[in-house]
This record gives structure tokens, sequence and C-alpha cells, in this order.
């Protein structure tokens, strides 16, 4: 017995040591079960030079600036978007590889994205499609309150409404035509047609797709439409939706990413929150330098007038069925804002709520601060870089710029310079300004 | 959080029972000026400030119309405790108040930094051969303070509180039992529940009492401990300012850790963390002006100091509760209301029972005392795991109103509503139920409104005590409620303004 | 479980007062010499300055644990007079130094007596200050523009170090290490802005003085700023002095919850900002804010600068032209516009007509509009 028992573990520890060593070089491989298990103590190397503190400090501010994805180099995005997103919610989705089920997961982290996305994209809209035993269903209209739409998924996982458990087969063809239609019922007349960008996001879990017709055709047609389609898949690459990427959005690019675990998941997502920037080939080819010009209403606020006693009646032109069953929620949400209304500069009909295309006259309404919530896209802030010693081997600054905190001096620089103003940040300072203020302290 | 309110509550009322001359005389001096001030709710401190360079009397309608309609009970709180304090004055028709003219005057003088030089202590400047520095009067205050908190629950320790300490505690009925032989009573369970601000007060305010019957001025004693706190950290100060009682009272306070002092005939004393902090809030304790400029200007000096500050009480929903200490002190505090069950070398582990708890509240502790005592020393992990939960819950519901320009207030009125919930709320939930099978009944004194005439009159002095937040009871058939003692006059007089209207 | 629900009988002794937490003041105040000079008339920076001090006091003094900033916006640029990491203001100051500032013009306005908390940030500011006067009266005056925006973002950075500082090291280091663990597998932790959540235990505003009245505020940098406060919810409150109203500073109060009042006669401007300045954030809530709803959000066109009710827009951008410029460029970013959809948008005659129509409006509604859509004012305490 004991013999064996030796000889069965003999052979298969050392291979297994060598790959691991090999895992390490490689640095990163992936998936998550592929991985060998990770412990946070095998991370913190003992240096007899350096102190444990002041590894776990470079470990802290390396990790903080590699978090910090930047893009400054300022190009046309469409700032003006138009997204539907596609869920999948077939029998696949109750699978429970993701925590508590891929369904759950899902309508949660899209939640985190709905606030995030119309906290990035003021003026744009979104739309929620779900594809379920063969068909699909508008989960919510394409619309630009994210409450509306977080109120709409919140339907969808709660328990008592179960109707929309996963079930049954997706189809794409089916969600794809639905979202062009509905992409197209919006805009698809306006002039300024090429002034939104329409996007279709998937989340897809399955690996198949059960059709009516042919799917190359509405690929062609989405082609056609100038739709941009982004997948994420949850379980592993499909092929239709490879082509249906990569014609969609004419370059093979990142816009179809399978996922890894959990967190991969979620920044798959959250990077579709960030405009798309206008490719050549999407633009308009007959005027390829040429930019389109939008008009836009700046509309004045209503306030309600409340000398008299008697409640006014406001009725607005966006919700001419408030009251009926499909309306239900919004006019919940609106009703703590109620009485204020805008009124549209062209045609004088009353909108309740901002940004919004006035349902009379189509003209775009928008507030100031709308347009101003978006102007970090198209001016970012150039990055800070790290400081090196100067020529005597010390530092220049002593204390950060923004908020000085003294620099220590360990190991190091922790100390990161703005270009134009020459200004030297620390870390917080850094990550702060470019993810949250979008301004440098120094340059203003 | 609002735990520090109690200790101010205390020393509030205490000043509140000194008869008005005594209290004139307090504010002459314009540290105990600053320090009262501090000790204010947040809307008495509102209208001092306003009313503070404004010279003429303000009407009380006015005050009223700066206030929100809900925040009606803390207006009513506020005025009450400046009426009490004679902070503010009536006019002789009771529509007009102006503020204390001494107290208005130093405290004006303090602001304006235009009052007498010796107001806030002398600083020494030269001359010490002896340089104390900031960690040695730590530890000689927690050292000192811990000393007496460990001879109340009983430890075996090498040192012994000093007399004044031991007869202080006995006076303050916190323990009972003759010469060496104390035994904690159920106000010594209770004070050892209370954040350690409130200890050194309900320690201070005994020792009140105490030199009022050795005939000490109570005004010097008081403006003694007001001026502690607005001293700085780690600096000396001259004796040579201070009258005879203050210099007497040096060593009572050298006892507590309070204050500390070479030699009995030392030219100058250091106050302690325990000093300095008097006035503020305790969960400000590491984190006075002086230490964040200190911060600023090197990071994080101090860890050890912080981490031993936090709380290290980690509570589940299945009354599991971890601690992570091996301090006699803490765990023999625990063992109060947890049934302990496991030690190792750097945490115990406990069960929260209905026995146990049962067991506390026999001892007089109460079920919120508990929950403040967990909330207040619980683990950073557990503070930082409710706070990203309310962060996620406010940011959700404030999410419809990111797209609107008007998102800002009624975010803030919604951002209001949200409590931070550092322990699962069934346990605290459960603490509670368990004192209530206690006390079935809960007596109130007060006064009975009845017989009006009519429902109209009814609801509007109903609503509006339930407004200004006395209301206790009330019963809309029978036409009848009831109202506490503070409310009772305001309440009449509202019911006077309006009969006399009809 | 109803007698816990039963509010009257468990709340009724402990009425929860809005707590006490500790907060920050930041104050900017805007260094504008032709501002300044407006308003010689009615005030001087001094005056101004003596009264912010005596307000920085009264901060402090409501809590031990308060914290005040000052900024200043010289057209040099934005800077802080306090904190100051290159002093230590610990040090006892000789009776001689007094001397000298009294020298320097400036009546000290520091007494030795004075409780050290007020000294320490009154001799601090009051120093850099005068250092600032002296440095722009040398530097030249070719470039004034105001560097407001700056200033607040200094505010921001500040304000976002003391609502971090909770923060303690020992779990920053335990998440850094659980998402260096994600790293080595090649995962990133989610990079979104709302990943963003500071430990808001201290409270935080802000509070602009400025008698600036050209509206030379670099705009996208301002609503940058105002967007960050509104995310980490500070309030900007805003004093402006002087004769104008200044909309942009308007807005930011507004879209914080700040408090924006304009005063022109800046008489006893202390009890402004005893008064209305001086509501604390936790009692923000309760008290009915001495401000005037009644924002104009208008947009203001980037050529002509008058306010716009409908434009266009730049799609490169954004920025927004009240007419079509002739050389069909964009003023901001140079790009060519697209003349059909120019042409598209010229073409319709009815559009058109009613554009002129609102053209005409237009000019009106500087002054005319505004009146019907006033609503009734929000009662201003005295």
């Amino acid at each position: 017995m004991d013999t064996s028992d030796e000889e069965y573990v003999e052979p298969s520890s050392v291979p297994k040591e060598h790959k691991a060593k090999k895992r390490t070089n490689q640095e990163n491989t992936g998936y998550s079960w592929e991985d060998e298990y990770q412990r946070t103590w095998d991370i913190v190397k003992d240096d007899d030079s350096r102190s444990l503190e002041a590894i776990i400090q470079g470990m802290i501010e390396g990790r903080k600036k590699k978090i910090m994805k930047l893009s400054t180099s300022p190009y046309q995005r469409g700032i003006i978007r138009t997204m539907v997103v596609i869920i999948d919610g077939s029998s696949i989705m109750s699978e429970k590889d993701l925590r508590p089920t891929r369904f759950s997961l899902m309508l949660q982290y899209l939640q985190e994205f709905i606030v995030e996305f119309f906290d990035q994209n003021p003026i744009s809209q979104l739309g929620v499609v779900l594809m379920r035993n063969g068909i699909s269903h508008v989960v919510s209209e394409v619309n630009g309150s994210p409450q509306y739409h977080i109120d709409k998924i919140r339907g969808l996982r709660s328990r008592q409404h179960n109707r929309f458990e996963p079930k049954g087969d997706p189809s794409l063809q089916n969600s794809l035509e639905l979202a062009r239609s509905l992409l197209k019922y919006n805009f698809g007349n306006n002039i300024n047609d090429s002034k939104n960008s329409k996007e279709i996001l998937i989340i897809f879990g399955a690996l198949f797709t059960s059709d009516p017709g042919d799917i190359h055709e509405t690929i062609n047609s989405l082609v056609k439409d100038k739709i941009r389609v982004k997948v994420i898949g949850l379980s592993a690459q499909v092929a239709i939706c490879q082509e249906l990427v990569t014609k969609t959005n004419h370059t093979k690019n990142s816009n179809y990413g399978v996922i890894m675990n959990e967190t991969h998941f979620k920044e798959l997502l959250m990077d579709c929150v960030i405009p798309l920037a206008i490719t050549k080939d999407s633009a308009p080819k007959v005027n390829e330098e040429k930019v389109p010009l939008m008009k836009m209403g700046f509309p004045t606020k209503i306030q309600p007038v409340t000398t008299s006693n008697l409640e006014p009646l406001h009725f607005c032109a966006c919700h001419p069925t408030r009251g009926s069953d499909d309306t239900k929620n919004v006019v919940e949400i609106q009703s703590n804002v109620s009485n204020i209304g805008y009124k549209c500069p062209q045609c004088f009909s009353r909108v309740c709520s901002l940004p919004t295309v006035c349902p009379v006259c189509g003209l775009m309404l928008i507030l100031s601060t709308h347009l101003a919530r978006s102007y970090h896209h198209l001016v970012p802030l150039s990055e800070y870089k790290e400081v090196p010693k100067n020529d005597e081997g010390v530092y220049d600054s002593q204390w950060c710029f923004g908020c000085l905190l003294k620099f220590e001096d360990g190991l190091g620089s922790s100390r990161y310079k703005c270009g134009e103003c020459k200004n030297d940040f620390c870390i917080d300072c850094d990550v702060f300004v470019h993810e949250i203020l979008h301004n440098c302290p120094g340059c203003q | 959080m609002s735990s520090s309110n109690s200790f101010k509550f205390t020393v509030i009322e205490h000043l509140e029972g000194l008869p008005n001359t005594i209290q004139s005389r307090l504010y002459e001096a314009p540290a105990t000026c600053l320090s009262i001030f501090r000790l204010l709710p947040p809307i008495a401190k509102f209208y001092i400030m306003t009313m503070l360079f404004y010279e003429k009397p303000v009407a009380l309608r006015d005050l009223d119309k700066w206030c929100k309609p809900n925040a009606r009970v803390y207006q009513f709180e506020a005025l009450k405790r400046m009426k009490a304090l004679h902070l503010i004055e009536d006019d002789n028709s009771g529509q007009f108040i102006r503020l204390h003219p001494i107290f208005r005057k130093n405290f004006r003088d303090c602001l304006t930094g235009s009052q007498t030089s010796d107001a806030f202590g002398i600083l020494t400047s030269s001359g010490e051969n002896q340089k104390i520095d900031l960690k040695f009067l730590h530890s000689f205050a927690s050292t000192k303070w811990e000393t007496i908190l460990h001879f109340m629950v009983g430890t075996e320790l090498s040192t012994t509180p000093s007399r004044s300490v031991l007869s202080l505690l006995k006076s303050g009925g916190l323990m009972e039992g003759s010469g060496r032989d104390l035994k904690i009573t159920n106000e010594g369970f209770q004070f050892l529940l209370q954040d350690i601000n409130a200890q050194i007060w309900t320690l201070l305010l005994q020792y009140l009492n105490l030199t009022q019957e050795l005939n000490m001025d109570p005004v010097d004693v008081l403006n003694f401990i007001f001026m502690l706190g607005s001293l700085e950290l780690g600096k000396s100060y001259s004796v040579a300012a201070l009258s005879d009682t203050q210099i007497k009272m040096l060593t009572d306070l050298k006892d507590y850790g309070l204050v500390y002092q070479r030699s009995e005939s030392s030219k100058r004393f250091y106050p302690t963390r325990l000093a300095t902090t008097l006035t503020s809030d305790s969960n400000s304790l590491q984190n006075t002006p002086s230490m964040a400029i200190d911060k600023a200007n090197n990071v994080q000096d101090e860890p050890s100091e912080t981490s031993k500050q936090a709380g290290s009480i980690i509570l589940e929903t299945n009354f599991k509760l971890y601690s992570y200490t091996n301090s006699p002190l803490e765990i023999a505090i625990l063992n109060l209301f947890v049934q302990m069950k496991t030690r190792f070398s750097n945490m115990v582990l406990g069960q929260i029972t209905r026995e146990s708890i049962r067991n506390a509240l026999y001892n007089g502790i109460t079920a919120e005392q508990i929950i403040k005592f967990l909330e207040t020393h619980a683990h950073p992990q557990m503070r930082m795991l409710a706070q990203e939960k309310l962060d996620k819950k406010i940011e959700f519901d404030a999410s419809n109103n990111i797209n609107t320009a008007i998102s800002g207030e009624s975010a803030a009125a919604a951002a209001s509503q949200h409590k931070l919930e550092i322990l699962p709320p069934n346990v605290v939930d459960q603490i509670k139920l368990w004192q209530l099978e206690l006390d079935r009944i809960q007596t109130f004194e007060g006064f009975l409104f009845k017989e009006f005439s009519n429902q109209k009159e009814f609801e509007i002095l109903r609503n509006y005590a339930s407004e200004i937040g006395v209301l206790i009871w009330s019963d809309n058939t029978q036409k009848k409620f009831f109202v506490t003692p503070e409310g009772v006059r305001q309440v009449s007089d509202f019911a006077n303004r309006k009969i006399q209207r009809r | 479980m109803d007698e816990i629900a039963d509010n009257t009988f468990t709340e009724i002794h402990t009425a929860e007062l809005p707590n006490d937490d500790p907060s920050l003041l930041t104050l900017i105040l805007e260094l504008s010499p032709g501002g300044w000079f407006n308003i010689k008339d009615e005030t001087t920076i001094l005056d101004v300055v003596k009264s912010l001090l005596v307000f920085l006091n009264g901060h402090l003094s409501l809590n031990n644990a308060n914290q005040v900033a000052f900024i200043i916006s010289s057209p040099t640029g934005a800077k802080f007079l306090y904190p100051n990491p290159q002093k230590e203001m610990d040090e006892l100051r000789r009776p001689e130094e007094y001397e000298d500032s009294n020298e320097m013009g400036i009546p000290s306005l520091v007494s030795k007596g004075m409780y050290r908390q007020f000294r320490i940030v009154d001799e601090g500011v009051l120093e850099e200050f005068n250092k600032s006067i002296n440095e722009l009266v040398d530097a030249d005056n070719t470039n004034i523009t105001s560097k407001l925006a700056g200033a607040v973002s200094l505010a921001l950075t500040y304000t976002n170090r003391m609502l971090n500082l909770d923060q303690s090291i020992s779990t920053t280091t335990a998440s850094a290490i659980s998402s260096a663990t994600k790293e080595s597998t090649g995962v990133n932790t989610n990079t979104s802005s709302s990943s963003y959540q500071g430990l808001t235990r201290i409270k935080s505003r802000v509070l602009i003085v400025t008698p600036n009245d050209n509206e030379d505020i670099k705009y996208i940098s301002l609503m940058n700023g105002i967007f960050a406060a509104q995310k980490m919810k500070v309030p900007i409150d805003v004093a402006k002095l002087g004769k104008k109203d200044s909309s942009y500073l308007q807005q930011a109060a507004d879209a914080t919850n700040g408090i924006y009042l304009h005063i022109e006669k800046p008489v006893g401007f202390i009890q402004f900002l005893s008064t209305a300045y001086f509501i604390e954030p936790s009692i923000r809530s309760l008290i009915i804010l001495p401000t005037n709803s009644n924002v104009n959000y208008r947009a203001s066109c980037f050529i002509t600068g008058k306010s716009v009710e409908i434009g266009y827009v730049c799609s490169v951008c954004l920025c927004i032209i009240s007419e079509i410029p002739e050389s069909m460029k964009c003023p901001t970013c140079n790009s060519q516009f697209d003349d059909k959809i120019i042409a598209k948008l010229k073409r319709k005659p009815v559009v058109k007509k009613r554009k002129l129509e609102n053209g005409g409006a237009e000019v009106s509604s500087d002054n005319g509009t505004l009146a019907p859509a006033t609503p009734e004012p929000t009662p201003v305490p005295e």
C-alpha cells in the first residue's frame, strides 16, 4: 500500500510545480478556473532592502495608476448615443456558474451599468430588450430616464413576477430586428440622422440562436442602418456573434468579449459606458472631413404659480397617455417634480423632463448643463507622468499641489507631474483629477 | 456618532441647573463661552451665530421662518436649551429675544481676537529642561484612566487609583462598599459602557458637586475645566495664571490623567489628550485640528494610534460576536452582556443570548446603551461595509435625479432619510425587544389635554404638539392628548393664541 | 415588533438631533483687481478679509475638529493660503514680528492671546495674503483672466483628501492585495467612477467670495468642478459682491445645493457671513436656505455671448453657436461643417421664419422674458 501511494503522488507532483512556475512567468492566462489558488500572503515578498510597508505602498500606487484607463487623444465621439441592450433570458441563463445565477448577476450589473451610462452620457437614450423563449420582449422603451429603466429591471428581478424567469431558446435575429426597429423608430426619419450613434449591446449567455429566418440578412440591414453591435459572451465565443460584430463595426477590434469571471464581466460592461469613437468607416463617406451640425433647443423652465389655492393641472406633450398602465412607472418617478416643466422654444409645447426630443416638432431639447457633462469626453485631460529624481538625486517638490500632502521619501517617486503646468500631484489626487474632476487644478 | 451627544446633554443639563447669577459669571470667561457654545445642539449654534453680530433683538417669529416645518422639533429643543442657559433673553413682550449681553460680548471678542490675553492659558515659552513629548502624555493619560476602569471591573492590578478617585467613585454611586473593598454598582456598569468623554464628564460633574461641599467656587472650577478643553496638546502652560482653587484642582486632575505636572511644585502643567478633547466629539478624538495639520505634514505617522482607537467588534446576524482584543478591560465589559465562549491570543468569541442580555438589563444597563456601545466599538470593516451599502442606496435613490438640473435639493433630502446601519438590524431589534419584555409598563410624566370643543381644534393642537416633538399619546375619538412637561407651556401658549384668534 | 415601530413610545425622549460631525470649510477669495476696484466705494478687500477671518474663527468654534482651508484665486493662479505646508505654524511669534506686519501696512488682526486654533489660522492666512498682494503688484497685468475654476478644482482635491482621511491604512492595504491578486490573473478592477466611495464622515463645503463682474471664468472647467462637487455632495456657496449677478456661479450654487447671494452693498459683510453662509451641511436639510431657486440654466452662444434658445451644436466639440458662421467652420475646434446638413437646416422656410422670430425674441430675452418666469421667491430671512 505504502509504495503504491508514493508512486501515485510522485509523478504528478513534479510537473505540477513546473507548470505553476511556467504560469507565473506568463503572467496572465486568464480563466479563473485554470488559475492556481491565490494566497494573499504569497504576493508580498519580503525583500531585505525594502520594508514591507514600503512594498505595500508601492503596490497600492501601482494599482491605482493602473486602474485609470485614459484616452487622452481628442477625437470625435458619438456623444449622443442611442443604445439598445439585448439581454439573454433563455434557459441557459439560470446556470449557476455566476453567482447566484447568470441571469440575476447580469441584471444586477445591468442596473449599475445604467446608472453609470446616464451619468457619463447625459444626452443619450437607452432601451432594454429581453430574448426569451424564442421571441423578444421590450423590457423598457428607449428613454432617457435612468430610473425608468432601473424600475423595469427591478421588475424583472423581483421574485413575484417570475413570468420572466429564464426559459426556452434565445433568438438573436428576432431581438436584433426589434432593436433595429426601436432605433429606427426614434431617429430614423430625423434629418440630423448622423448625430447620434446607434448601438446595440448584446449580453449573450447561450451558444446558439434559433431564428425564424436568415440572420445574415438582418446583419446586412444593421450595417446599412449604421448600427454598431457589441457582444459580451458569458460562456464562449460564437461564430455568428463574431461575424455580427465584425461586420457592423467594420473592424476586427475588441467589440466582442467573452467573460473570464465576474470582475471581467463587469469590466467589459463598464467599457461600454465610454462613448464610441466615430470610425472613419462609419462616418458618412461623402464628406469625410466635414462634421455635422446639430440644431438644438434650450428650453426655459416653467415654474408653477403657487399663489392660487387650486392645484393647477399640468399636461405635457411627452406623456399624453399619462395614467394608463404602461406609463404608470414613469408617472411615479415624475410625481415629485411633476409641476416643473420645460417649454420647447420652437413649438411651445411643454415637456416634463430633459433631455428629450420634442414630441411635437422633433427638436432636440437639452439643458446646457447636460452638454457640459459630456465635455470631458471631448477634452480629455492629459496623463500625469511619474516624476524622476532630478540631477542631484532628490525630488524638486515636497508636497502635492492639489491636497498639500507631503510626499513620502521612500522608494518610488509617488509624484505625478502634469505636463502642462508642471505641478506635482500625489496618486490620490491623480486618480481623483482624472476620474472625477476632469480638470487639472494647476492649469486653470 | 450621536453617542457623543449624550455627554453634551449631561453637561448642559448640569449647567442649566446652575442659578442665573453663576451662569452670568461663567460667561465672563471667553474660554467658557467657547466651550459652552460647542456643547450646544447645531441649530442653537446657528441661532447664536446669527444673533452675534446683529445689534437689534430678533423676533421669535423670524426664527420660525428659518426652519423647515420638519425641523420644528430641533428648533424647539434648541430654544429650550438656550433659554435654560439664559443665553437668550426675552423681551418683555415675549416676542423678541436677544443674546445674553455678557456672553455676547465675550464670545464676540473671542472670535475677533480682542479678548484679554490670558483667556486661553499662558504658554510657558522657554527653559524646558526636559521636553515632554506627545507619546509620553498619551501613555500617561491612558494608564491613569485605564487604572480607574480596571479597578472598577475588579482586575488585579499592582497600582490602585488614588484615594480621591476612590472617594469620587463612591460618592458618584459608581461603586459601593467600604475601604478598599469596593464593589461596582449598577450605575457603574452603565458608566463602563459609555464612551470615554462621557465617562470623564461624569466624574468631573461629580467632582464639581464635591467641590461645592468643600466651598470651592464652582465658577472657578468650571472655568478651569472649560479652559482645559481649549488648550493645546503637547504644550506646557504656566501655573502662574491660575487661581488658588485651580491650583488645588491640578493635583486631582492629575489623578484622572487630564493634566500632567512633573511635581506638585512645578511651574508648568501639560494638558493631555483627555483634557483637550473635553468639549469635542469623542469620535474625533484622534482627529483634532492640530493633528490634522500634523497629518498634512507627515503622512500617517501614527497608524498604531488609529488602530487602537478604532473599534474591534464584529457582530454577525446570527448574534455571534467577535472582538479583536486581549485587553482584560474590554473583555470584562463585553462580559456584561455577552456570553463569552472562546478566547484566542488576539480575539475573543462570544454569543449574544436572551439570557446574557437579560442579565445586563437586570444590572440596570439599557438596550440603548448596549447598542450604542456596540456601534461605537464596531470594527472599521463593519463600518465600511455599512457605509458602502448606504452609499449604494443613496446613489441608487439619487440616480433618478442625476439627469435633471434640480437634483441637489431632493437628493439632499433623500440622503438625510438614510441612516447608517452598522449593526445587523435584526440583532438591534431583538435586543430592544428583550428589553421591552421586561418593562411592559412605561410611565411618563406630563399633561393631558382634553375637552376640546370640536375636532378641528383638537387636530390643530395635536399636530402642533407632534410637530415640536412633545406629543406622547393621542386619541382621536376621545379628543384627548398627552404632552411632556417641557412642552406644555409651548402648547398652551399656542392654544391661547389660536383661541384668541377666533 | 409593533412596539418598536411605534415611535411615540421609543423616540420621544431621544429626539435624534442632526449629528454634529466635524466639517471642512474651504474659502475661495477671488483677487481680481478690476472687481475690487469697482466696489471700492462700498468696501475694501481688507475689510472683507477681516470679516472672513472672523467667519473662519466662527466655523472653528463650532467644533473642535472642524477644519478650514483658504484659497485665493489671483490672476497669477490659484493658491492655498492656509494650510501652508511650507511653514510650521506652530512656532511662537516674537513681539517684533507683530510690529513687522504692522509696518507692512496691514493692521494686525491677530492678538497674542487669541485662542490658538484661531491664531494659527488667522496668522497663516494674513501672512500669505500679504505676500500674494505684493506678488500681484509685481506681476505684469497682461493676463488677468479669472482663475476661479482652478481654485475650485484645488478646493475639491483638498476636500477629496479630507474625505478620505478616515480610511485606515489597513483596509486600503487589504484591498490592494486582493486586487493585486486579480491583477496577476490579468484582470483589472472596475474602472468606473461609481467605484468612488469616500467615507463621508467629515462634511464639507466651499464658499466662494468674488467681486468679479467679468464672466471670464473658464466655463468647461468650472462645470467639471461643479459636477465633481455634486458627486461628492459638497455644496458650493457663493457670495457675489458688486453690481452684476454671475450666472455661472449661480448655476454652481444651484446644482450643488449651495447658497447664492448677490450682495450689492457689502456693508456689514460679517452679518451676511454669520447668517446666510453659516448653515452647516449637517443642518442644511432643516433650514430654509436663503437662496433664490430661480436659476437660469440658459446656454450662451460661444461667439456672441448672448443667450440662446434655439442654437446649433457642433458635434465634435459640443460648442453652442447661435448662427452658422460664414466660414462654415466651428469657431472652437475648427472643424469644417457638413454643408449638406447646413443646407438642410437652412432649407426649410417655415423653420427659418420661426428662427427669425425667435431671433427677435432672443434679444428681448436678455431682459424681458425672465420676468414672467420668475416664481414666488422663497422667503429670505432677514
